[in-house]
């Protein structure tokens, strides 16, 4: 997946568990910057009585590093808690929920907002609502227009923030990729799928009709970028206090101490497919700026190295640069440094020399509009798109796969023959592969699958 | 506890900010905070306290606790 339950640790973790992070310019407000960090992976609509939360134990964060030295400059933190109505029922509503004060919701959860800059900590928002689950069709009637899109609130300065479940809009055939990369459109090509007789079939969305928690921001761009630098790096982290004593029968147990990280995203599918297992967990815990470390997985990917075996003769080109051991530049650049200036007509997201995964936006570069949007971003001639930050309908694991398979390495090498499957290589699915389909509108990720109808 | 007087004073010797943590401890020592003794013999000591973590070394503090947990 993008990155749900991409570690060992992360994954017995799901509130602290970022699973996609977005970014781009504002397609109705183009004057405007939207984040999105997702949490919470593979959210079963149906899942009450405990109906889903972000943890009222955790930090959430969005930081921006807008002067290229892999380092927050900016910093959106996000805390959270809940509060009880009807403490002595088990139930999360006792009655339809119709508004976001509505008594028959039990179990409501807010949160405070802070900036932190170089001039200190600033509170934008406190007791912010989040909508309720949306648990179904009698609990949660006219779930969007009266929950969801009463919680965007409206802060000073034209901040716009949103926080809670939203639909996964994150596509992926997890049930052929983590088989063996059994590429149904290709499984008859794959080692193990020829031996099995499998044929060409089209992709499955593993994560179809499931939800996810959404933090979304979005903040006009003279508040985030520096005077002749547009492009911003991005990236999400989670954080526990160090310290936690369990409670027990007769005591509360303690949380304190510093934060400390254990989670952290930002282009999709790196820590997923690029870090080893051995690194995962440390990864989460690291600041991209130490990222200079992981950079012998970004230049000798393993994907890569095992797209020529699992598909034998369909790699041929990519099979002999493996064999060559020249160094990946080309996808180093795409998710540590931002593609410099003059490889790509019209284009550039480089932040500098400083190796750092970030999701990196150019927001000097206008919306794409809806009718011309290619999902394969910038490789499919849209600059506004990955990895020209993130938009929610680009379907980054075919941007990645087909990077990872050698289609973007003439950008450093423009003697190397691509392979003719590195153009067509993909599991299928396409942002049309998703029921519920992102809004127009801010915060852009869809309407929760309701637990009736998605059981 | 009879040690935590010694504990404070052994504080008081050292840097400003263990000074500042001790005052701050007779200010209000109704707040829950952790001990975290990570080596008895050196008396490295970890005191966390709402989102800080002071670290300590008073081995005669170390020491004390690390009798009185055994008993």
């Amino acid at each position: 997946m993008s990155s749900h339950r991409e570690a060992p640790e992360i994954s017995k973790d799901p509130v602290a568990d970022s699973t996609d992070v977005y970014a781009f310019v504002s397609p109705d407000r183009p004057g405007t910057v939207t984040l999105i960090a997702n949490y919470v992976p593979l959210e079963s609509p149906a899942g009450g009585p405990n109906f889903y939360e972000f943890g009222n134990d955790v930090l959430y964060e969005i930081h921006i590093d807008n002067d290229g030295d892999g380092r927050a400059d900016i910093t959106y933190q996000f805390r959270f808690h809940t509060k009880l109505t009807t403490p002595g029922s088990f139930l999360y509503n006792t009655g339809p929920i119709r508004s976001l004060d509505d008594p028959n919701w039990n179990s409501k959860q807010f949160y405070r907002l802070t900036r932190v800059d170089k001039y200190g900590r600033h509170v934008l928002g406190s007791n912010l609502p989040c909508p309720p689950c949306n648990v179904g069709i009698l609990s949660t009637p006219h779930y969007e227009g009266r929950l969801g899109s009463k919680a965007v609130n409206t802060l000073a300065n034209g901040v716009k923030v949103f926080a809670g479940q939203r639909a996964e809009e994150f596509y992926v055939d997890l049930g052929s990729i983590f088989d063996l990369l059994n590429l149904r459109p290709f499984q008859q090509l794959n080692l193990f799928g020829k031996m099995a007789g499998l044929v060409s079939q089209p992709g499955v969305n593993a994560t179809d009709r499931l939800n996810v928690h959404s933090i979304a921001i979005q903040v006009p761009k003279s508040q985030l970028v520096l005077p002749g630098r547009p492009t911003i790096g991005v990236w999400t982290t989670a954080s526990r206090q160090r310290v936690n004593i369990a409670s027990d029968s007769s005591d509360a147990g303690v949380l304190t101490g510093p934060w400390a990280q254990v989670s952290r995203l930002a282009n999709p599918l790196v820590n997923e497919v690029i870090i080893a297992l051995e690194d995962k967990d440390r990864w989460n815990r690291q600041a991209p700026s130490n990222d200079k470390q992981f950079t012998h997985y970004f230049e000798h990917p393993e994907v890569s190295g095992l797209l020529p075996v699992l598909y034998p003769g369909v790699f041929p080109n990519l099979a002999a640069l493996n064999k060559s051991g020249k160094a990946r530049d080309d996808i180093v650049a795409i998710l540590l440094t931002g593609i410099p200036k003059g490889l790509i007509p019209g284009f550039t997201n480089f932040t500098g020399s400083v190796q750092a995964d970030l999701m990196r936006l150019n927001t000097s570069i206008p919306p794409t509009p809806k009718g011309s949007v290619n999902i394969l971003g910038v490789v499919g001639g849209d600059l506004a798109g990955f990895p020209n930050g993130r938009r929610i309908v680009d379907d980054v694991v075919t941007i990645e796969l087909r990077a990872l398979a050698g289609l973007t390495f003439p950008l450093v090498d423009p003697t190397y023959n691509v392979d003719p499957a590195a153009n067509v290589i993909t599991d299928g699915l396409t942002n049309k592969s998703v029921t519920n389909k992102p809004l127009n509108r801010f915060p852009y990720m869809g309407i929760p699958y309701d637990g009736y109808n998605n059981p | 506890m009879s040690g935590l007087g010694s504990a404070a004073y052994a504080a008081d010797t050292r840097t400003g900010t263990q000074r500042h943590a001790a005052d701050e401890l007779a200010a209000d020592n109704s707040e829950q905070f952790v001990v975290h003794v990570r080596d008895a013999r050196t008396g490295q000591i970890d005191v966390f306290r709402g989102d800080r973590q002071t670290r300590l070394y008073d081995r005669d503090l170390a020491r004390l606790l690390d009798r009185r947990s055994r008993q």
